[in-house]
């Protein structure tokens, strides 16, 4: 018995409705569940009333696909026009299922990418994998297994995980059905057994069946009829007895096949009577269309060719009405055959054409598989000629040879077409490849100037925190230096005084201006120190590359950086004045940073600061002292420094944004956005966390952990002492 | 005659103290120091009869000295002390809002000390006549 399958793959469309409808009732009950709703108001913005349409849809997917479009169209205007996304993505899910029925497979694909990408975006991850496993059988059907494949091995653990027994069931059943297309019918009959065990275990009776009757296939295929009949056996009890009506025809179908395989003709033909009875009934259309096909095929068999014609006829009629092409295909070449054998070679190419145009349709969307499509190519030459030979032997030889001349001609051309269309196709391939190559460059070229960019912006905020800073460290060296100058200068006049009490003798004096003038030495020292350390600090803070990390006198970098900031905004600004409050931990002596880079977080954090509460003075609010506090503590394993202002706080809506680069709320020109993004950079290379405590309204407090990293006390090095001041 | 320094820097105190080692010596000028305003205001508390002169800088953590003027003028018993400002920053606006809160003088930053000199022993010549 010659391999069909297309078959399965209508198994595979008859399992699907099963996923999301399990026991769907018939195409006209949920029209008429669609037509109630019609009578409402609005109800078009009514998701019961969608979800009974997309109900509906899906049958009429199968049943009429034309229709399905047109419905699915307007449906998925009405999804988008309420925001029912998923609504709007089952329905783009049914129309991929009425594109696969038309055999366009392409307008499928895009159809279950538009509903994968709801899905992934929308976080449905229940439908994610039913959407995959359509896009394999879409792929399947192409002749593509490979991405088939792909999509099945996709969706099967992301089912697993959501524990989907309906979805799980049918990617195993769509593998197999793939081992079962490339003749490996052992390892599709395991794919069916796992099926088989899968459904059993969950008593999935839908399951079970289709396992027993794929199973049945399988051992059919591989020249067990008896075994496989046991397995149809199994599968038609069971479907009896839940009442499945799907599942009974498609039972009844394969049983009719097994016995067609067996030459048992009567029992075959009873058998597809069966199927033809009860998907006339349930109006299973597709299914309808095939069991013509097969009955037809008995006929031939039983050497009844006009039976077998009349009901292969009643069988097309019926598949181009809904336009299925798979079975359009298949019950022309059936014709084919049997005008030949009637002896009307005239209809007999007529129908031959139709199966070439129908093989074309499925082959030019298949146009990846391309030896697939040569080897039929080759097919059609073949039966060409033997369809040649069987009308030269008729009487009307001339017309005959003509038919031959024209079928071959077509084949010629189509031959042609085919070699063309894989030439013109590995050119594409060859431009797209070389233009992927210069997308790739092109991104690479991309992703160094963006690093580029991003070391400038870096700079640049540097810079910009600098000349915050300048003023600030202006007053800050100011005032050393005006000791360093009054200190020299009353050490002059104190000397000189001392001189005066030596020459008189008075030498108590003298040693007592003496130690004076020492103290004064040490505090020229002292202050010409500070001065010194602010301006290597103004260096470090300019200085580009990281650091390495150090000892730090966390309380006293805190403190200076209040410090400059403060300096800072006042002498940019005179009206700005602020209240600070310093709380420092004093048993917190030393942590191991960088401490230019933790200063640059620290005047971040303070300038902020003190930035919303003069935007909050600013705008008046009575009796309101601005206030910012600085603290630090210890809290094992961590040291937290907390700069907190009684400004405004972070509205909701904008605090999940705060760390990222370029978002500021300052007016354009006045921050740069990456001080924040920044600073949370820094804190984290350190090992630490940078968090907000927000009060909308009442103020935010920025908290930065550091581990404690060295011991506190063990590393006091002169070098790095800070000025007290 | 009594004098309150107030500085957010410390040395401030050893540096007056050598400035006017004579005139402390001599028992013409008794400076006292506060390095906030804040501790300025609580020395005020307990000497504000006694306190001729309260010398104070502008920009100070906390209170700042405006604030501390404008707690100062604002207090009772009347007359209240004289207030001589100092800051680093010789600007209008200062000066405007010091003079308006009743700023009494105003000095800049770096602090010429012989000047100073001159105007407090101006001062305490006014003082005893």
């Amino acid at each position: 018995m010659p391999r069909t399958p297309w078959l399965l793959c209508c198994i595979a469309a008859v399992w699907a409705p099963l996923l999301v409808f399990s026991q769907m009732p018939a195409e006209r009950l949920l029209y008429q569940k669609v037509q109630a709703f019609e009578k409402h108001p609005h109800y078009t913005k009514d998701t019961a009333y969608l979800n009974a349409v997309n109900a509906w849809a899906f049958q009429l997917a199968d049943a009429n696909p034309d229709s399905a479009l047109r419905v699915l169209a307007r449906q998925i205007a009405f999804c988008k026009a309420i925001g029912y996304v998923k609504g709007e993505m089952d329905a783009h899910k049914i129309l991929g299922n009425a594109y696969q029925n038309k055999a366009n497979f392409a307008d499928a694909l895009i159809s279950y990418n538009d509903a994968l990408e709801l899905a992934t975006h929308n976080k449905f991850p229940t439908a994610v994998a039913g959407i995959l496993n359509n896009i394999g059988i879409t792929y399947s059907d192409q002749g593509n297994y490979q991405a088939a494949l792909t999509n099945y091995y996709k969706a099967l653990p992301l089912a697993e995980k959501q524990n989907d027994t309906f979805v799980i069931g049918a990617v195993l059943n769509n593998i197999a059905n793939i081992y079962y297309y490339q003749g490996k019918f052992k390892e599709a009959g395991v794919n069916y057994q796992r099926l088989l065990d899968l459904s059993v275990a969950k008593r999935d009776t839908a399951g079970i069946i289709l396992a027993y009757r794929n199973l049945g296939e399988v051992e059919l295929e591989l020249g067990t009829p008896e075994v496989a009949l046991q397995s149809l056996q199994k599968a038609k009890a069971l479907a009896l007895a839940v009442n499945n009506t799907e599942l009974q025809e498609a039972s009844a179908r394969m049983m009719a096949k097994i016995f067609a395989a067996m030459d048992s003709s009567e029992l075959a033909q009873r058998a597809y009577n069966d199927a033809i009875s009860i998907s006339t009934r349930q109006g299973y259309l597709v299914p309808r269309c095939q069991a013509l096909l097969g009955l037809a095929r008995v006929y031939q068999n039983m050497g009844n060719v006009p039976t077998a014609i009349s009901t292969a006829l009643e069988g097309l009629r019926l598949a181009q009405s809904i336009g299925q092409v798979q079975v359009l295909k298949e019950t022309n070449e059936l014709l084919a055959d049997l005008y030949l054998a009637n002896g009307n070679a005239s209809m007999a190419l007529e129908h031959y054409k139709g199966f070439k145009r129908y093989s074309d349709t499925l082959n030019i969307l298949a146009s990846d598989k391309t030896a697939v499509a040569l080897q039929l190519q080759y097919n059609f030459a073949k039966k060409e000629h033997e369809y040649e030979k069987a009308s030269l032997k008729q009487l009307w030889l001339a017309l005959a040879a003509l038919v031959g001349l024209l079928a071959v001609a077509v084949v010629a051309v189509v031959f042609y077409r085919s070699r063309q269309s894989t030439k013109q196709l590995y050119v594409a391939l060859q431009e797209k490849a070389g233009l992927v190559e210069a997308q790739k460059q092109e991104l690479e070229e991309t992703i160094v100037k963006l690093n580029e960019t991003q070391s400038l912006l870096v700079q640049s905020e540097k810079m910009a925190s600098l000349a915050e800073l300048t003023a600030g460290i202006a007053h800050e060296i100011q005032n050393p230096l005006n000791f360093v100058n009054n200190f020299s200068d009353v050490s002059a006049e104190l000397l000189q005084e001392m001189v005066g009490e030596i020459e008189k003798g008075n030498l108590t004096d003298a040693t007592e201006i003496a130690a004076d003038v020492q103290s004064n030495l040490q505090k020229i020292l002292h202050h010409g120190k500070r001065a010194d350390a602010i301006v290597k600090g103004m260096l470090q803070h300019s200085r580009t590359g990281s650091g390495h990390k150090e000892p730090v006198n966390i309380n006293a970098l805190a403190d200076e950086y209040l410090r400059l900031a403060y300096h800072g905004l006042r002498a940019k600004d005179n009206s700005f004045n602020a209240t600070m409050k310093t709380d420092f931990d004093a048993s917190i002596v030393t942590i191991n940073a960088v401490p230019q880079d933790m200063g640059r977080v620290l005047l971040n954090l303070i300038t902020n600061a003190f930035y919303v509460v003069t935007e909050k003075k600013k705008s008046g609010v009575p009796d309101y002292i601005p206030t910012i506090w600085v603290s630090t503590k210890k809290s094992p394993p961590w040291i937290e420094i907390t700069v907190r202002d009684n400004g405004n706080g972070i509205p909701e809506h904008i605090l999940s944004k705060i760390f990222q680069p370029f978002f500021t709320t300052k007016p354009s020109g006045q921050g740069t956005g990456l001080g924040l993004s920044l600073s949370y950079d820094i804190v984290k290379a350190h090992g630490g966390e940078l968090s907000v405590q927000n009060q909308p309204g009442l103020g935010a407090a920025f908290v930065i952990k550091l581990p404690v990293g060295v011991p506190n006390g063990l590393d006091q090095n002169p070098e790095n002492e800070w000025p007290d001041d | 005659m009594k004098i309150l320094v107030v500085d957010d820097e410390m040395d401030v105190k050893a540096l007056f103290e050598q400035r006017f080692r004579r005139e402390i010596r001599n028992q013409e000028f008794d400076f006292a120091f506060a390095f906030s305003g804040e501790e300025a205001l609580v020395y005020l508390d307990a000497n504000k009869k006694s306190t001729v002169l309260i010398l104070s800088d502008i920009n100070m953590p906390g209170m700042s000295g405006l604030q501390l003027l404008e707690a100062i003028k604002g207090s009772e018993p009347k007359p209240t002390p004289m207030v001589m400002m100092i800051t680093a920053y010789a600007d209008d606006d200062n000066f405007n809002t010091a003079k308006q809160l009743g700023a009494d003088d105003f000095l800049h930053k770096p602090v010429d000390f012989v000047a100073l000199k001159e105007k407090l022993k101006e001062l305490s010549q006014w003082q005893k006549s």
